[in-house]
């Protein structure tokens, strides 16, 4: 009797051991299977392709850009406000997706990009001949910041497509812009240009003109519109829209790099540019 | 199987398997939002990738002839983040980095609006592939992108790995925990099962020490108790089969002696030629025998009776009680030349009439038997009961003899009290009386000052649960009373049957 209990427990005990290191293998073979599950998964996504919509066509003059402008919706500025907020927000994903029926063509977007430089130019806003773009290297993307967490494996629009916003950016040796385009309107809605240039000095821009240029690109209306304020090193001016909550910006661009270590051509170098954005953030410094 | 290897075997199981149940549950989730987000950051990687090939075939100048030439897919892929491949609309691979062993089958699945996505595994790397159709200024194309997700498997290894060692360090640990818990716990248990065997064995006295207030404490308390109840019922029982014993040894011895003096002059009588005289003295040898023989069977008649009949006590005044009692004894007493006095406190208690005389005509034969010359009955209050003392100025007995004169047979001076017809039954009846009116007798002795005895009595309106009182048992009021007035009857015939004499 006393043998067999023995006998028992032992098998008790041999159990044990039998359980922990079978059920770890269990376990194992389980994690295996589902990861070979995983691993040999394959999906298939339905989006809605350029080729699906029909786009506007294009005429390769600015007449043809400017027609394309004037039948995109327009936006209220309260619409507009939460739009930027959006934009703004650092809690959100950058979602890339193909345009919908309402958004503009990758076309559309760089042409009306390269109206909008060349305007900027005529307007003596930025100190960069039409020219330069030729060669300059092209990236366009649309974008739509979606909340964090949302489930972006299906590829849906998360919001309404005016929240969408193309980024075009022309490239070369001498400059660097990148345009923030409503997908909807095709307004720019903030303008980043950076020349790798001593000879275009932008401190010398008249910044009132160039934040007129800017609304008036835009199409906000005048009236509303609070005084120009600038900053304290006068480097940017602003108007204010709706109240306050929506700000018309253009600054110049600090210098990229120091010139007190001047022992180098290089080094000596100065890099500016201009920023003209909207924004529904108040601009720091302004009096 | 040992109570400990249960707990092991038990505990080890519901560890393992709640362990093993929660790590598969961790790893596959988290191996599925890896691959998730993995997925997410492919497809919207492709998405880019495939503005890139757009805006580069936008710009190219080549592709406004829609040509499309190796040297410009391969410009194009240098801008792209990961490895990619180009195909013309019909299907032939324009431009490849990607590994030889890719299989390229995952372009069927693709149409103007569908991408599609799949992992594939070359040279123990995973890749995942995103592909879809690129059209953009009058050229078709198929874009393949692999994004590297060896990190993912590689994160999901580790983690296997690192929830491998947590496991077996866990239960390995539990294990040692679990062991030690079992003994803890099963070893006041087993020691218990020892006592118990023990006492099995016969080792009454074995008692176990209790060290905690927990279940098992309560146990090893609980056993004490029956322990202690089991070896006072083994003792009791030990008792009554001795006092049994005693009892037939004293019952035989008590037989034989007046039968062998009955035998011996009956003998006399019919073997010899006797004077009228001595015949005489032998009759009356035999006569005085055979009283003793016929007081003996009585007394052991009437003790059977009270142990076997229930009786119910009634309200009595102490006055009348102890008046009537002693009233038919006046002609004994003159003749023995004792002076009875009783003082009793006016009260009423609760008593069986009959018994209650038989105890006290026990109790004052046993005094005039003890040669006293002056008997004081005195009733009292005691607290919440009423006390009945019997007092003489006999010989009295020795303090040693006062636990044993209850005892049945039992005679403090044997050849006294059989002269006197004694059978060492009247005490054994007096307090088997007492107990039926809940109390017990006790005793005041020492040699040659005489002795108390002393019963305790229920008072009316006190709490009264006697012994052996109350209804039920065999015979209704009637009959009990019956049995009663002949245990007294019994009692007072004795009483005027002998003269003087020892304590029983």
């Amino acid at each position: 009797m006393m043998n067999k209990r023995k006998g028992y427990t032992a098998m008790g005990i041999a159990l044990s051991f039998l359980i922990a290191v079978g059920g770890w293998t269990l376990t194992s073979m389980l994690i295996d299977k589902k990861s070979d599950a995983l691993l040999s998964a394959t999906g298939s996504i339905r989006i809605d392709t350029p080729s699906a919509i029909s786009p506007t066509p294009v005429d390769q003059g600015d007449s043809g850009i400017e027609e394309l402008l004037r039948e995109r919706p327009k936006l209220t500025e309260d619409e507009i406000i939460k739009i930027l907020q959006n934009w703004e927000s650092s809690d959100s994903d950058r979602i890339a997706h193909e345009p919908t029926g309402e958004q503009l063509s990758m076309e559309q977007a760089i042409k009306i990009g390269e109206a909008g430089l060349s305007y900027f130019s005529e307007q003596g806003v930025i100190f960069v001949e039409p020219h330069e773009y030729e060669n300059a290297k092209i990236s366009a993307y649309l974008v739509e910041n979606q909340p964090r967490g949302q489930n972006t494996l299906s590829r849906n629009l998360a919001l309404h497509p005016y929240y969408s916003y193309w980024s075009v950016s022309f490239s070369n040796e001498r400059m660097n812009t990148v345009l923030t385009i409503n997908a909807v309107t095709g307004q720019i809605w903030i303008a980043d240009i950076t020349v790798h240039s001593a000879i275009s000095n932008f401190n010398t821009v008249n910044l009132e003109d160039a934040l007129t240029a800017f609304i008036s690109h835009i199409g906000m209306s005048s009236e509303k519109r609070t005084d120009v304020k600038y900053d304290k090193n006068e480097l940017s001016a602003s108007q204010s829209f709706a109240g306050g909550m929506l700000h018309a910006v253009v600054g110049v661009k600090a210098r990229a790099s120091s010139v007190a270590d001047a022992t180098t051509a290089e080094s000596a170098a100065v890099y500016t540019g201009i920023r003209m954005y909207l924004t529904t953030q108040t601009p720091t410094g302004t009096d | 199987m040992r109570l400990f290897a249960k707990f092991f075997l038990c505990a080890t199981l519901v560890i393992s398997v709640a362990l093993l149940f929660s790590g598969y549950l961790l790893i596959t989730y988290s191996h599925e939002n890896a691959m998730r987000r993995e997925t997410e950051r492919a497809l919207n990687q492709y998405q880019y990738d495939k503005f890139t090939v757009q805006a580069d075939l936008i710009t190219s100048a080549a592709s406004q002839q829609g040509e499309i030439s190796a040297g410009l897919l391969q410009r194009v892929s240098s801008d792209l983040n990961g490895l990619t491949a180009f195909f013309a609309e019909d299907k032939s691979l324009l431009y490849s980095d990607l590994p030889g062993q890719t299989d390229f089958s995952i372009l069927d699945g693709i149409s103007d609006d569908t991408i599609v996505h799949e992992i594939q595994t070359m040279n123990e790397t995973s890749y995942l592939m995103v592909g879809g159709k690129v059209t953009q200024s009058g050229v078709t194309l198929y874009l393949l992108v692999a994004t590297d997700i060896s990190t993912v498997v590689m994160q999901k290894d580790q983690m296997t790995g690192s929830f491998v060692r947590v496991y077996f360090i866990t239960l390995g640990i539990s294990m040692i925990v679990i062991l030690m818990l079992s003994a803890l716990i099963t070893r006041p248990i087993e020691k218990i099962g020892r006592a118990a065997a023990a006492i099995a064995r016969g080792r009454y006295d074995l008692r176990l020490s209790v060290s905690s207030g927990d279940e098992i404490g309560e146990l090893s308390k609980n056993f004490n108790l029956m322990a202690d109840a089991v070896e006072d019922k083994i003792n009791e029982l030990a008792a009554n089969a001795r006092q049994k014993e005693d009892f037939v040894a004293s019952f035989a011895h008590e037989l034989k002696t007046p039968l062998t003096s009955v035998i011996g002059y009956a003998d006399m009588l019919y073997q010899k030629s006797l004077s009228p005289e001595q015949v005489k003295d032998a009759a009356w040898y035999i006569l005085s025998e055979g009283l003793r023989l016929e007081a003996l069977s009585l007394k052991l008649m009437d003790l059977i009776v009270l142990n076997r009949q229930k009786f119910t006590l009634e309200e009595m005044s102490t006055d009348e009680l102890l008046r009537n009692m002693v009233g038919g004894l006046e002609p004994l007493l003159e003749e023995k030349k004792v002076s009875l006095h009783f003082k009793a406190y006016p009260a009423y208690v609760k008593v069986e009439y009959d018994l209650f005389k038989t105890l006290i005509l026990n109790l004052i034969d046993n005094a005039i038997k003890a040669g006293c010359s002056k008997i004081e009955i005195i009733g009292k209050l005691n607290g919440s009961r009423y006390r009945i003392s019997v007092a003489d100025n006999g010989r009295g007995m020795p303090a040693s003899e006062l636990d044993r004169i209850t005892e049945a047979f039992y005679m403090v001076d044997k050849s006294r009290s059989r002269k006197q017809h004694g059978a060492g039954l009247g005490l054994a009846l007096a307090e088997r009386i007492a107990e039926i009116h809940g109390s017990r007798l006790t005793f005041e002795s020492g040699e040659g000052v005489g002795t108390v005895a002393k019963i305790d009595l229920y008072r009316n309106g006190s709490p009264c649960e006697p012994s052996g009182a109350g209804s039920g048992g065999r015979g209704g009021a009637t009959e009990r009373a019956d049995f009663g007035r002949s245990v007294s009857e019994g009692a007072e015939r004795s009483l005027r049957q002998r003269g003087g004499g020892d304590d029983e």
